[in-house]
């Protein structure tokens, strides 16, 4: 009988709003494209804005939707090179509502973006999403793309557990304030390249598809002390930029190890978060304006284990020129004077951990089940490492949507598109 | 053989420009190789303000010659000029800081519109990040655009609005309890709205001045 009364509804609205929509669903005349990434490290789905949708913004904060009723978007996602072209629809539910529930997980919260769509954790409820790395081969083709298939659980060695619950920083100081909504987090153990049993295992480590690298704070990093890795005979530190905020910190090397011990790739260039050693930040970090996020409290994380579709955090950009890459590179002959330099080698930049790991290093498959439309307070899942590599990572049937693969040029820049 | 080190955007020279030292003392050794230009077309074009803009042929390498044989007079010519202006801030500032920018700095630059309410220059960096420059039919530029696989500098984008829009996106992640993640993020204030969003390594946004739109230019305009 609901259904019914949905449905009937629903053509009402058609009826009633020529494009967009208000009340319970909201869908475009299907003619204007946008970028879409699948982007695990971001709390939200976030996209469009209140014009297009007809999704009015909550009044005390912008950065979410606030519809009276959970609404249902409709979109079409598409490989950027224009196939395939597969509907998908998710749902939008009253913002305010959601955080009043005081749970931690949820599949309906969403904002406006400036023209994306950033299809956040919400989206990865109830589905697996398969992130393959540029030039490695899949069953699914070569990457970069993103996958996904409906939600089933694998278990083998190469697979470690992930949770969404409410993160480190409220766990360290038990204020409310630093509660993650929708954080997606594991743990990860580093080691010394020349010990590889001298080792330490971060807890609350975000687990993001939508950058690269991983990046500890030194706060966290408190009972091994990585070496620094040299360019030139010089130490290397590096401003990566986030949406919202920076990290700068030392490039330091690390074995990584996943998945417990099974999994171990060596050598691995990290990022060292506020390294007190270099801890002056070069003006041209200061001046992208962007919020530091080099405490507990304002990364939100002890670390952020970046398993997106790339090799590397910046690609040739910083092999050529200091000016309009997503990182900045510098190199340090002393901690306080810290140069904008090209890294000659890409080996050298700050890499995915995965696609160094000796075996199932072409990608990641993040698993997480359904969950109820008021939200969740914990949510266990997978991260699995291989796609295709063994009996227990293949594709299933998941839809694969290729991503532009570019680096230099934004337009093609690891991207599906999704048609509104 | 990598060309000689070129300065893209000059940080703390007000007014100056040819130095590659800026005010902490530090050299910025830039160093890039000069792309193909996606701008088609070459010639001359009269600007509202009678100066000279060259666009430039992606595909001619003869006209990237002529181009840095012709540029020397015509930036000294304009450095001139330059020197007598105030601070080369780009948002709100004057028309003339765009150009002697670019050109001084030998950045992809071409008028990429021009309507009857406003011109719409265009600044393109190596690595593909594009700025958009809104200059109304006064002069004065009212708003800004970006896209690229990493931003611009801010500094010298925002000019004297630099504060107000760090200050904003401290703002907007303050509070924490409610805070979106690895979102876009919107500033809006009386005297300037930002926007920013994309994703890592696609960064895109904009910046306008409401007091400074020309009439019947909306916001929208900016991208």
């Amino acid at each position: 009988m609901r259904r019914l009364l949905f449905f009937v509804s629903l053509g009402a609205l058609m009826l009633a709003v020529a494009c967009g929509g208000g009340g319970s669903s909201s869908s475009g005349n299907g003619t204007a494209a946008y970028p879409g990434i699948l982007d695990s490290g971001s709390n939200g789905i976030y996209f469009l804005d209140t014009n297009t949708t007809g999704i009015p913004i909550c009044s005390d904060d912008a950065d979410f939707y606030c519809p009276s009723g959970t609404t249902s978007v409709s979109a079409t996602n598409q490989g950027w090179y224009g196939s395939p072209s597969v509907g998908v629809s998710f749902s939008v539910a009253n913002a305010d509502n959601l955080f009043n529930t005081r749970n931690i997980a949820f599949n309906n919260l969403a904002g406006p973006s400036s023209g994306e769509f950033d299809f956040g954790l919400p989206f990865f409820f109830g589905r697996n999403v398969y992130t393959a790395i540029e030039t490695k081969n899949t069953p699914g083709g070569i990457g970069p793309y993103f996958a996904y298939t409906g939600f089933s659980a694998s278990t083998g060695s190469n697979v470690q557990p992930i949770q969404v619950y409410s993160g480190p920083a409220y766990a360290a100081s038990s204020n409310p304030d630093y509660i993650y909504t929708n954080g997606l987090f594991t743990s990860v153990t580093v080691c010394m390249p020349s010990a590889p049993s001298t080792c330490q295992t971060i807890t609350g480590v975000l687990v993001d598809t939508g950058s690269v690298g991983l990046r500890i704070l030194s706060s966290a990093l408190t009972s091994i002390a990585l070496p620094l890795e040299q360019v030139g005979g010089n130490a290397v530190t590096e401003c990566t930029e986030f949406m919202d905020g920076y990290t700068y910190g030392s490039v330091r090397t690390a074995n990584v190890q996943l998945a417990g011990t099974s999994e171990t790739a060596s050598s691995v260039p990290i990022q060292l978060i506020g390294d007190p050693a270099y801890s002056s930040v070069p003006a041209s970090c200061v001046s992208t304006g962007l919020v530091a996020e080099t405490t507990l409290s304002a990364l939100g994380a002890n670390a952020v284990l970046g398993v997106g579709p790339f090799l590397y955090d910046c690609d040739t950009g910083c092999t050529q020129s200091v000016i309009g890459n997503p990182v900045i590179y510098y190199t340090c002959p002393s901690a306080t004077g810290c140069t904008e330099s090209v890294i000659p080698q890409l080996q050298q930049q700050v890499t995915n951990p995965v696609a160094l790991l000796p075996t199932d290093n072409n990608g990641v498959i993040i698993e997480l089940p359904s969950i109820s439309s008021s939200g969740a307070s914990v949510v266990n899942g997978f991260m699995v490492f291989g796609i295709g590599t063994a009996s227990n990572n293949g594709l299933n049937g998941a839809t694969v949507f290729p991503l532009g693969s570019d680096a230099n040029n934004f337009n093609t820049n690891g991207a599906f598109v999704t048609i509104y | 053989m990598v060309p000689a080190a070129i300065p893209l955007y000059r940080r703390g020279h007000k007014g100056r420009g040819g130095t590659q030292w800026n005010e902490d003392g530090e050299n910025r050794g830039y160093e890039f190789p000069l792309r193909p230009l996606r701008l088609k077309g070459f010639g001359r074009l009269n600007t509202p303000k009678g100066e000279k803009i060259m666009k430039l042929d992606a595909q001619c390498k003869r006209c990237l010659a002529k181009l840095r044989a012709g540029v020397i007079p015509l930036a000294i010519a304009i450095l001139s000029v330059s020197l007598a202006l105030p601070a080369a801030a780009s948002l709100g500032g004057d028309v003339d800081s765009v150009q002697a920018d670019a050109t001084h700095m030998q950045a992809m630059h071409r008028i990429a519109s021009t309507t009857a309410k406003y011109t719409v220059h265009e600044i393109q960096f190596t690595g593909g990040t594009v700025v958009r420059e809104y200059v109304s039919p006064s002069g004065q530029v009212f708003g800004v655009a970006w896209q690229g696989p990493g931003l611009p500098d801010m500094q010298q984008l925002f000019g004297s609005y630099f504060a107000q829009y760090a200050q904003g996106l401290q703002a907007a992640r303050a509070d924490a309890s409610r805070r979106a993640r690895r979102a876009p993020i919107l500033i809006q204030q009386p005297g300037l709205v930002v926007q920013m969003g994309g994703h890592f390594r696609a960064f895109s946004g904009s910046a306008y001045i409401p007091d400074m739109l020309p009439q019947g230019v909306g916001p929208e305009a900016i991208r």
